[in-house]
């Protein structure tokens, strides 16, 4: 059974996976290309004094990529669920609803959370060619925030799909762009290593409460 | 016999609008039963709430003798629900669907489901958003089939289908009746494939009003009476006797399920000049139009 609910993301998921997949890897070959661009034509001391004493981030242009994506999967994966009320065919299956809706959002999840993996892993990677190891620490430790976002992206486009009351969407959009801003806040590198751990741990709340709008779907006392 | 479904005292409404008010009826295991109303008396919504996604105002359900809020995983699947418009998931292939539902279901008949839709001589790699509503009805169809349950409820299978697949349909379901254990509850506009099929009727009326009968009680009983001569029935109002009148050009009749004496009589109560009345034969479409009304 577990298979099969596996299957069904897949096959909702794979053609945008693909494209998100590839987008990102395209995004990194263009940062790669963009930082040695910049190394060919300036001076390196240039670069490191715009960098670490500035406080230019480099690679502040895949900033929003993991919003993007968090979005578009939590789009393919839910709207169709919703178009035609079909999210009725998945409750009517023999399983625990939320485990059901459960195991969606961690598909979900770990589709995103294996691009973002990528991402992370690449970007450190293009900082170490050019700088030393510290730098591509300090990427992954600034990029954390973004990718965090991405994460509560995907679950607010989740919850937001899956709530049956129009208001409440609103409400739930809200939140999600609160969220999603509190990771933008900073915009200097590692602005978050202090304070990360707190809305990382409430952005994790947000996986509950899909199973809540989930739930509200099935309560329904009116139809509209 | 043990009732698979049962509803008691169920109230809805939308706004200030009455669907059910104190509705009570059951489906017995084993029976063909038909639920027929009008359009917008509430037969989906019915429906919704038997199986769990929509929460009555009041009364209670039981599906198996479950709540249908909290039906568990075994009883789930023992009910193949075929949703109005013969929903399915449009991102997936015939083949895709079929290995998708063949994992929740213990007694999966996979031929039966290869049987019905190798009739559509599609590819198994045809996309099911990508087929006519005639077509995807087959495919649902034939899903729910395959599972093989104790109970299938059927909001108007018949919506989209030739009249060669509603045969094939109606061929189908009655192989699958034929050993007398399995229930289906089922709605459906086409009136004249549910003389063929079911053995109870549930008559679903305006505010909530039901009657459940016998398909061939309600049709030895439910009468039309046509007027001999020319009359006026501006005096006559239904009741509890005259459930229905009908009146097109001079002609006229009356529905009831009262002998013709009775209704005789209580028509002349009424004042109005009526020698005499006679009964006509009806379809199930005729006199499901009879106590629903045209309009």
């Amino acid at each position: 059974m577990i298979k099969s609910l596996l299957y069904k993301e897949w096959l909702k998921l794979r053609y945008y996976w693909t494209v998100a997949f590839l987008i990102n890897i395209l995004f990194l070959a263009y940062l790669f290309i963009d930082i040695r661009h910049q190394f060919v034509f300036e001076h390196a001391e240039m670069i490191w004094y715009q960098a670490f004493h500035i406080g230019n981030i480099l690679y502040d242009k895949i900033k929003y990529l993991p919003l993007v994506i968090g979005i578009i999967i939590g789009a393919a994966q839910f709207v169709p669920e919703m178009l035609g009320n079909r999210f009725r065919l998945s409750l009517h299956l023999p399983v625990e609803p939320d485990v059901l809706v459960f195991r969606s959002v961690v598909m979900g999840i770990l589709s995103v959370g294996g691009i973002f993996l990528i991402d992370v892993f690449l970007l450190c990677y293009v900082i170490s060619v050019f700088f030393p190891l510290e730098g591509a620490k300090s990427a992954f430790f600034t990029s954390l925030s973004w990718f965090f976002a991405g994460i509560v992206a995907y679950t607010g486009t989740a919850l937001c799909a899956l709530e049956p009351q129009n208001f409440r969407k609103i409400v739930y959009l809200v939140l999600t762009a609160g969220f999603v801003l509190i990771f933008y806040q900073g915009d200097n590198y590692e602005s978050y290593n202090r304070i990360f751990l707190k809305p990382a741990i409430i952005s994790f709340l947000f996986i509950p409460s899909v199973i809540f709008s989930a739930y509200r779907y099935r309560n329904r006392t009116n139809l509209a | 016999m043990k009732n698979v479904i049962e509803i008691e005292r169920l109230t809805h409404r939308y706004g200030k609008r009455i669907i059910y008010e104190d509705m009570n009826f059951a489906v017995p295991q084993g029976k063909v039963v038909g639920l027929l109303g009008k359009n917008g008396v509430g037969k989906t919504t019915l429906i919704k709430i038997l199986m769990g996604f929509l929460r009555p105002e009041s009364g209670v359900c039981r599906i198996f003798g479950e709540n249908p809020h909290n039906l568990s995983p075994a009883t789930r699947a023992r009910i193949g629900l075929l949703f109005e418009g013969h929903l399915a998931y449009e991102f997936m292939t015939i083949s895709q669907i079929e290995r998708f539902y063949s994992a929740f279901y213990p007694s999966w008949n996979r031929d039966i489901y290869f049987d019905l839709v190798d009739r559509l001589k599609l590819p198994y790699s045809h996309k099911i958003g990508n087929m006519s509503c005639g077509q995807r009805s087959q495919v649902v169809l034939g899903l729910i089939f395959a599972q093989n349950p104790d109970l299938m409820i059927l909001d108007d299978y018949s919506m989209g289908l030739d009249a060669g697949y509603r045969r094939l349909f109606l061929d189908y379901l009655s192989e699958y009746v034929k050993d007398g254990t399995k229930t289906v509850f089922v709605t459906s506009h086409v009136i004249q494939d549910m003389e063929k099929i079911v053995d109870e009727v549930i008559f679903l009326l305006r505010g909530g009003e039901i009657i459940q009968t016998s398909l061939s009680e309600f049709m030895s009983d439910f009468r039309q009476y046509n007027f001999e001569k020319n009359i006026t029935l501006e005096k006559l109002e239904t009741d509890k006797i005259i459930r229905n009148i009908d009146t097109y050009g001079k002609s006229a009749c009356v529905y009831s399920f009262e002998s013709k004496e009775k209704v005789l009589g209580h028509i002349r109560g009424k004042g109005i000049d009526a020698n005499n009345i006679q009964p006509v034969s009806m379809t199930l479409e005729d006199a499901f139009i009879g106590l629903t009304g045209k309009y």
